[in-house]
């Protein structure tokens, strides 16, 4: 078989261009993948912010529901409602203390490990001769 | 040279086929590129770039201990893309209807309305999605579709569970949102409002639904946990957000946060492609605002007012409490009220109901007013306690300006309140016990100019600059002397020939609570960041000092025998249904007559004082020897259904400063002030007891 130089050239030419369409194709492959990727990731991103935005709203609505609950016109319904008998207290019922609390609490505490009353003492006294 | 792995006939074929197939690519370039070019060009518009709008939610607003007075509730705006439906799903809509509580023929002729005929188009939108009163205009995110001008499509954030929505394809001011129209002039309805409070709960269960077309929008919706506490202070927000009155509108610069933005991409079913997001900009929620209100203490204040009103059926009143020590506001309740979740639901003639009279109306104070000539008398060192005044007198000649040009003249002097006759008062007495002829002569001995001085001194005739009154809070009436008559002298120490708010007469006797200095009425305590930061504090603000702190002090034992002993003895004084046991009160009964239209024989009309309706009021403090609240009560009207005699603020006033402050005190622990009582001195001073 008679070698040409058209041979010679489309030989090498074929095997670059095989070579430069698997690189470019990997290259392009590679670039759809990351993208691919990106997007899988971007979503994600979307969702996971959405779903704190969703806890935070659950939160939100929860926060709002507690306070209606404590609305003081509310607690006394409830009052009446289930009986509780609960009135703010009156003047009388407070006791203040004009001392200092813990030593109050302290002496109330103590006060009967020791008879604070005055206890009479005998001493005998001898007489000596 | 080698020969190769191949003929020279193969390699030529080879490389043909790889011509062949750039060839083929390059062709099915061409295709995409011109044949195909319009329909893609329309698929490439759907999938444009758009700028995705984040609402911030608006900050909170707490009470002094925490409790939340308003907040924002997020909530679904449900709507429907009626060309998106499929028959298939028909058999849901009873289940729909029953999920978002609207009848099934409304919800069915909401989702069967396909068109807007150009004839409705002319005519505000009715029937289609008239969930409401009025629609929500910011429905959670918009979207904002940059290959149309303005707005063109809103929705909410995606849901977040994985089978996403499509974005609803608009929300606007409106109930609907059409298309173009077509030959006919009709629009495509794309989007009509089905519901605009379902709960995140009832959305779920909706999407299990699956019916297609159904879509959500998230969105903040105000709402105040307390209904009607406090509605005046706290004011509301609008069904468009837009912040009306009360601490809504004047804090709204703190509240309303910063909205964010996102610039993306959607693709062909209006989905967001994420990973085209090139600019973020996140939503900055808005600042929460602390109160000095206690809802406790407001609470008390409205029970005051419920009762207040079943009693008396008075054409309003206003109930101020505060601390003297820093004019910090504790509660500020009137009747009428409002319930600030229906606020739409008043009616039109009750509207009225809507206005903080404790900022926006005016009254004369009557006998409260007296503080100020005593005050201005004491604080000039014209009198003291002890100084006697004839208050038997009808005249008196006085040397005084007329017209701008002093001049001695013969006044007479103001009537005592029905049943009083006196003789020789001191000043304590005649504070004590009311006296009108012993207040003009201090007013006399004070003289024209400097009693308008110490009047506009205590913050009469000028704007507190409290914030809820807003633009419409008034100055009151308080003329300059170049204008008073010639009986003004001695019927303005008296408290008439003046009008003032309930705010400056809360504000007033606060000078004398706080040692003589006036200080600024204030309700906001605290700004905190949405993670609980502070961002600013607000402190007591002086505006001037008014009187000595010897005369504030010598005022306070004045004002305490108000309360003293009981009404009707004859040295008794007029607020003795104040008096709390075991603490020291101060404080003034004012009975203003309120002015009405009277008709003269000649067909004029004129104002005359009336003898059947008046003001009724006691503005106070206690303990007396050191202030720590204060409390106005003023009850606009009484008389229809007050006993005989009993109209007074000494008779409907005074109970009620009795019975909140008697609530106060546990709940504030204040305690009596020990140390030598008040009353001993006042009588080594002169005292006629």
């Amino acid at each position: 078989m008679k070698n040409s130089t058209a041979h010679a050239f489309v030989s090498p030419m074929l095997v670059y261009s095989l070579v430069a369409i698997g690189f470019t194709g990997t290259i392009g492959l590679g670039t759809v993948w990351t993208r691919q990727q990106i997007s899988l990731v971007a979503n994600d991103n979307k969702v996971l912010a959405a779903r704190i935005a969703d806890f935070d709203r659950r939160c939100d609505e929860t926060t709002a529901e507690i306070a209606a609950a404590q609305d003081p016109a509310s607690l006394q319904v409830r009052n009446l409602q289930w009986h509780l008998g609960l009135v703010p207290p009156g003047d009388d019922q407070v006791h203040r203390v004009a001392v200092d609390p813990e030593m109050r609490l302290a002496s109330k505490r103590n006060g009967g490990l020791f008879d604070d009353r005055g206890v009479a003492v005998t001493f005998r006294v001898a007489a000596q001769p | 040279m080698s020969k190769g792995f191949a003929s020279s006939y193969r390699i030529v074929l080879l490389a043909c086929l790889v011509v062949a197939s750039f060839a083929g690519l390059a062709a099915r370039l061409a295709w995409l590129q011109v044949y195909d070019r319009d329909e893609l060009l329309e698929y490439v518009e759907k999938a444009h770039r758009q700028i995705i709008v984040e609402t911030a939610r608006r900050g909170d607003i707490l009470d002094a201990r925490g409790n939340i007075l308003a907040t924002s509730r997020p909530l679904i705006v449900l709507g429907v893309d009626p060309q998106s439906l499929v028959p298939e799903d028909e058999k849901k809509w009873p289940q729909l209807a029953a999920l978002i509580g609207r009848p099934l023929p409304e919800v069915t002729r909401i989702l069967t309305t396909r068109f807007q005929s150009a004839a409705a188009q002319a005519r505000p939108p009715e029937g289609v999605g008239s969930a409401g009163p009025a629609p929500a205009a910011n429905p959670g995110s918009l979207v904002f579709n940059l290959s149309v001008p303005g707005i063109a499509v809103a929705g909410g954030q995606p849901a977040p569970d994985e089978a996403q929505p499509p974005e609803p394809p608009a929300a606007s001011a409106d109930d609907t949102v059409t298309d173009d129209p077509d030959s006919q002039g009709n629009r495509p309805i794309r989007w009509a409002k089905l519901s605009d409070d379902v709960l995140e709960s009832t959305y779920a269960e909706i999407l299990k639904l699956g019916i297609r077309g159904i879509y959500g929008s998230r969105a903040y919706r105000r709402a105040y946990p307390d209904n009607g506490l406090a509605s005046h202070v706290i004011g509301y927000v609008n069904r468009d957000e837009i912040p009306v009155t009360g601490m809504e509108a004047y804090a709204d610069f703190y509240l309303r946060g910063q909205a964010g933005w996102v610039e993306s991409e959607k693709d062909g079913r209006r989905q967001e492609l994420a990973q085209f997001r090139s600019r973020e900009v996140p939503a900055s929620d808005g600042y929460t605002v602390k109160l000095s209100i206690d809802a406790t203490v407001q609470h008390i204040v409205e029970e005051e007012l419920d009762f207040l009103a079943r009693k008396y059926q008075p054409e309003k009143a206003t109930i101020i409490v505060s601390d003297p020590r820093t004019g910090f506001i504790l509660a500020l309740g009137n009747y009428p009220s409002f319930n600030l979740n229906a606020y739409n639901l008043l009616p039109r003639d009750a509207q009225g109901a809507l206005r903080n009279i404790a900022a926006t109306d005016e009254y004369e104070p009557g006998s409260v007013f007296k503080i100020v000539a005593t005050a201005g008398a004491l604080n000039e060192g014209l009198v003291t306690p002890s100084t006697t005044f004839d208050c038997s007198l009808e005249k008196i000649d006085y040397d005084g300006l007329v017209n701008g040009v002093r001049k001695v003249r013969t006044l007479g002097l103001p009537r005592e309140n029905v049943g009083d006759h006196f003789g020789r008062l001191t000043v304590a007495q005649i504070i004590g016990r009311s006296s009108n002829k012993g207040a003009a002569q201090l007013g006399m001995l004070l003289g024209e100019q400097r009693f308008y001085d110490y009047a506009r001194a205590f913050g009469f005739g000028q704007v507190t600059n409290f914030p809820m009154g807003g633009d419409k809070e008034i100055h009151g009436d308080l003329a300059p002397v170049d204008r008073w008559d010639g009986l003004t002298i001695t019927r303005m120490p008296m408290g008439q020939s003046v009008a003032v708010t309930p705010l400056q007469i809360h504000q007033a006797m606060g000078v004398i609570a706080s040692g003589g200095v006036l200080l600024r009425p204030q309700v906001i305590m605290q700004v905190l960041d949405p993670s609980g930061g502070l961002v600013y504090s607000f402190r007591r603000t002086e505006v001037r000092r008014v009187i000595s702190e010897e005369t504030a002090r010598t005022m306070r034992l004045l004002l305490s025998r108000v309360t003293d002993e009981k009404v009707g003895t004859s040295d008794g004084g007029t607020g003795a249904l104040a008096a709390i046991p075991g603490f020291d009160v101060a404080g003034k009964t004012g009975t203003g007559n309120k002015l009405e239209p009277v008709t003269l024989p000649s067909g004029k009309t004129v104002l005359r004082y009336s003898d059947k309706h008046h003001v009724a009021s006691f503005v106070g403090f206690f303990p007396a020897g050191d202030p720590q609240v204060a409390i106005s009560v003023i009850v606009n009207d009484a008389d229809a259904h007050a006993p005989a005699g009993e109209i007074t603020g000494g008779f409907v006033a005074a109970p009620s400063f009795k019975h909140i402050g008697e609530q106060l005190i546990p709940y504030l622990d204040i305690r009596p002030v020990s140390g030598p009582p008040l009353r001993p001195a006042l009588a080594m001073e002169g005292g006629t007891r």
